[in-house]
């Protein structure tokens, strides 16, 4: 099962969604927990300080 | 036309120096430098009894007519770097007692047939040019020139038809339109260059292949074969990184030897290619020791017409086998998409079953089961159109890094099943070429700086659980798509480019490392509700740089692109329509460039700068930018001179703006606000607040 869900921020609109078995046995407040968790994560990612761009090749 | 021998052991071949030249072998000295015309004899009396000897050549070009070593009971050696030596007749070098390290060309300009080159296995050590309106030169022993050039410009060419010898060297080059012909007879060339052909241009040249075999041993050749027809052509390196073979060419044979380097080596045709004999690519080390034949570009077919084949572990793209082996076939062929004419091996699934830190692709039993759990083989290494699976444990056991360790081709991978048993997939600096689904499971990890390309031209998707890419991340699926089925982040130490194909982030957050950059191809962002954010500070945050072809589409709902650096970051949005809204969603000065379309303007942030480039026009249906009470959102230009800000209908309904060299226009009434501030040198603005019962979107009338 797909569990769509989003956080507003100052950056705009986090839109994510959980996929999981649709046996998962998690309760609403564990989903709350993983879904804070991934704003949180990607919080950490936007909000880290600009690193310098590693040169690879263009595919 | 006179002889002139060499005399008095060491010396210099000048311009000038007759002390070392006699007009008869053993003779005295004083005789003229010699001339075009003359011929140069070294031999027995050339030195001072047996002694080693060295003739500098000085005073680029020497000339002569034939040249001839030969007699020489003493060592000698001809030297001086760079000279070059022009022979109008014959040469002849002797087999021993004979070196040569001058590194200079040496030019055969003979304008008459009949002319010989027998080196008798002494190296040239520079470049050699057959260069003469109407000579002619056939080798009478193998012709060696080590890391050199052979060019013939003008003339005949000729490895003998009695001989067959041998040719060593870099480069066979002929690109030109001088009338010249190369005979290559029942010879073996031997070519080490990365250009081991050269017929780019091959006007008014005659080349008679005769049933040679050419074999090109680096492992990056470029074979110019200008359209010719070859007889058997053999690239013969086992670590072929890149290859192509450009012009319309026709083969006997061509044969690719198989790979004793993982990975993906990659040999693409500029052009249809005809082989009346057998196209061979031989099985390298492992099923994972790839070589892939495409298109030199991507989505534009090439033809191989071929009598037979004989073909291992090969990958294809864009490429359709014709002739009498068509349909092909062989073991282990994977379908890269754009392919015909060719019998793939059916989509299998794979599982992984390496139980600790292991290669994507491995030697001996390989990564690979064909059942979850079951015995390593070989040959279940995963190809473009198979399904790699991850099981839940065990294969590998949690913790474990499994190394995607060269580039390669993959159908879906599949790592959903990893949760609670952690796994790295380490990409290091390789490419992962995805032609199927990308499913991540929550124990996951990315790492590594190399790239992910989803190239499978139909419906892809990319389910991220949460886990960063550190890849770049390259869309390049020509009339496919690429859709998201959670929110995607990038790491701050790459970047998304699109080059073919829609990404569709489906009502999804997509956060972008460095930069989201367009790329030469047609391309579509479709939102769906979605936001593309880009949060880098810097000038290309979000690059349009190859605007044409590059579309978007708003699908349900309202997408956006949020540019949330704290410092200043710049849309370069390349005149192109967004059917989004542009938020400024991060408090560094904003700088949009281009004269682009969008639904609508936001902020999320304020006290903030927006700034447009001067003399361009952004067109809106909406337009929400406000600021707050001492917050103000600065709009202007980034230059001393105006731009211009278009709406078609309604009324702007806006506060706390602060506004200079702002050109308001469009049809809509743009009200400021009461809250805002007139900076000068703006047209169109009204800097009140709108007239009651109207709203951004409608004008009431009565």
């Amino acid at each position: 099962m797909k569990i769509d869900f989003s956080f507003s921020s100052q950056y705009g609109t986090f839109l994510d969604a959980l996929h999981l078995p649709d046996d998962h046995g998690l309760t609403a407040k564990e989903i709350t927990a993983m879904q804070q968790q991934r704003y949180d994560n990607w919080l950490a990612v936007i909000t880290a300080p600009p690193t310098e761009e590693t040169p690879v090749e263009e595919v | 036309m006179a002889d002139r021998y060499w005399i008095l052991g060491t010396g210099s071949w000048s311009s000038t120096n007759t002390a070392n030249w006699s007009a008869s072998s053993g003779g005295a000295g004083g005789a003229s430098v010699p001339t075009a015309a003359d011929n140069v004899f070294f031999d027995a009396n050339s030195n001072v009894g047996t002694t080693a000897f060295t003739v500098t050549m000085a005073t680029t070009p020497r000339v002569c007519n034939d040249f001839t070593a030969s007699g020489l009971d003493g060592v000698m050696t001809l030297a001086g770097s760079a000279i070059g030596l022009t022979i109008s007749g014959s040469l002849t070098f002797q087999a021993t007692n004979f070196t040569r390290t001058y590194t200079g060309t040496t030019t055969f300009n003979a304008t008459t047939t009949g002319k010989t080159v027998t080196t008798n296995g002494v190296s040239f050590f520079g470049d050699v040019t057959f260069d003469g309106v109407g000579g002619g030169w056939t080798l009478g022993s193998a012709l060696t020139a080590t890391s050199q050039i052979i060019t013939v410009t003008n003339g005949t060419f000729d490895t003998s038809s009695s001989g067959n010898y041998a040719v060593t060297c870099a480069t066979l080059s002929s690109s030109n339109s001088n009338v010249r012909t190369i005979n290559l007879n029942a010879s073996t060339l031997s070519l080490a260059g990365s250009f081991p052909i050269i017929f780019t241009t091959s006007t008014n040249l005659t080349f008679n292949a005769g049933t040679s075999q050419i074999n090109c041993s680096t492992g990056s050749p470029t074979f110019s074969g200008g359209g010719q027809t070859f007889y058997n052509v053999a690239f013969t390196s086992a670590a072929i990184t890149t290859g192509s073979i450009t012009g319309a060419n026709t083969f006997n044979n061509l044969s690719i030897t198989g790979r004793t380097t993982v990975g993906i080596g990659v040999l693409s045709l500029g052009a249809n290619q005809t082989l009346n004999g057998t196209l061979t690519v031989s099985a390298g080390t492992a099923s994972s020791f790839r070589t892939q034949i495409s298109s030199s570009t991507l989505n534009t077919p090439r033809t191989l017409t071929c009598a037979a084949v004989s073909l291992t572990d090969t990958d294809f793209r864009d490429i359709t086998i014709a002739g009498a082996a068509s349909p092909a076939s062989g073991t282990r062929l994977g379908n890269c998409k754009g392919n015909s004419g060719i019998t793939f091996n059916a989509a299998k699934t794979v599982y992984y079953r390496q139980t600790g830190n292991a290669d994507w692709g491995a030697t001996s039993t390989g990564s690979w089961s064909a059942t979850s759990g079951g015995a390593l083989d070989a040959t279940q290494f995963p190809l473009a159109q198979d399904t790699a699976i991850f099981p839940a444990a065990t294969y590998p056991a949690s913790g474990s890094t499994t190394t995607v360790n060269a580039n390669y081709n993959i159908g879906t991978i599949d790592m959903s099943l990893r949760t609670s048993n952690t796994m790295t997939l380490a990409t290091s600096t390789n490419g992962v070429l995805i032609y199927g689904d990308w499913t991540n499971g929550t124990g996951i990890t990315l790492s590594g700086t190399g790239s992910v390309s989803f190239l499978g031209r139909t419906t892809q998707t990319i389910t991220s659980a949460s886990k960063t890419f550190t890849q770049l991340i390259n869309i390049n699926t020509p009339s496919g798509s690429v859709t998201l089925q959670d929110a995607l982040t990038q790491s701050s130490t790459n970047f998304t480019q699109i080059v073919n194909g829609t990404l569709d982030l489906n009502g999804f957050t997509y956060t972008v490392g460095t930069r989201f950059t367009t790329v030469t191809g047609t391309k579509n962002l479709t939102f769906n509700g979605g936001t593309l954010i880009c949060p880098d500070p810097n000038t290309t945050s979000f690059n349009n740089a190859s605007p044409t072809g590059f579309t978007t589409t708003a699908g349900t709902g309202t997408g956006a692109i949020s540019m949330t650096a704290a410092t200043a970051k710049t849309f370069v949005g390349g005149g192109s329509t967004f059917n989004c809204t542009l938020n400024q969603g991060g408090a560094g000065a904003l700088t949009i460039t281009g004269s682009n379309t969008f639904l609508d303007i936001t902020n999320t942030v304020q006290p903030a700068s927006i700034l447009f480039t001067a003399g361009t026009t952004s067109a809106f249906s909406s337009f929400s930018l406000s600021g707050t009470s001492g917050n103000l959102i600065t709009i202007g230009s980034v230059t001393a001179a105006s731009h211009t800000l278009s709406k078609a209908s309604g009324t702007v309904s806006s506060d706390f703006l602060s506004i200079s060299r702002s050109t308001a226009t469009g049809g809509a009434s743009w009200y400021a606000g009461a809250n805002s501030t007139d900076g000068g040198n703006n047209s169109g603005w009204i800097f009140t607040a709108p007239p009651s019962g109207s709203n951004s979107n409608f004008l009431m009338f009565f």
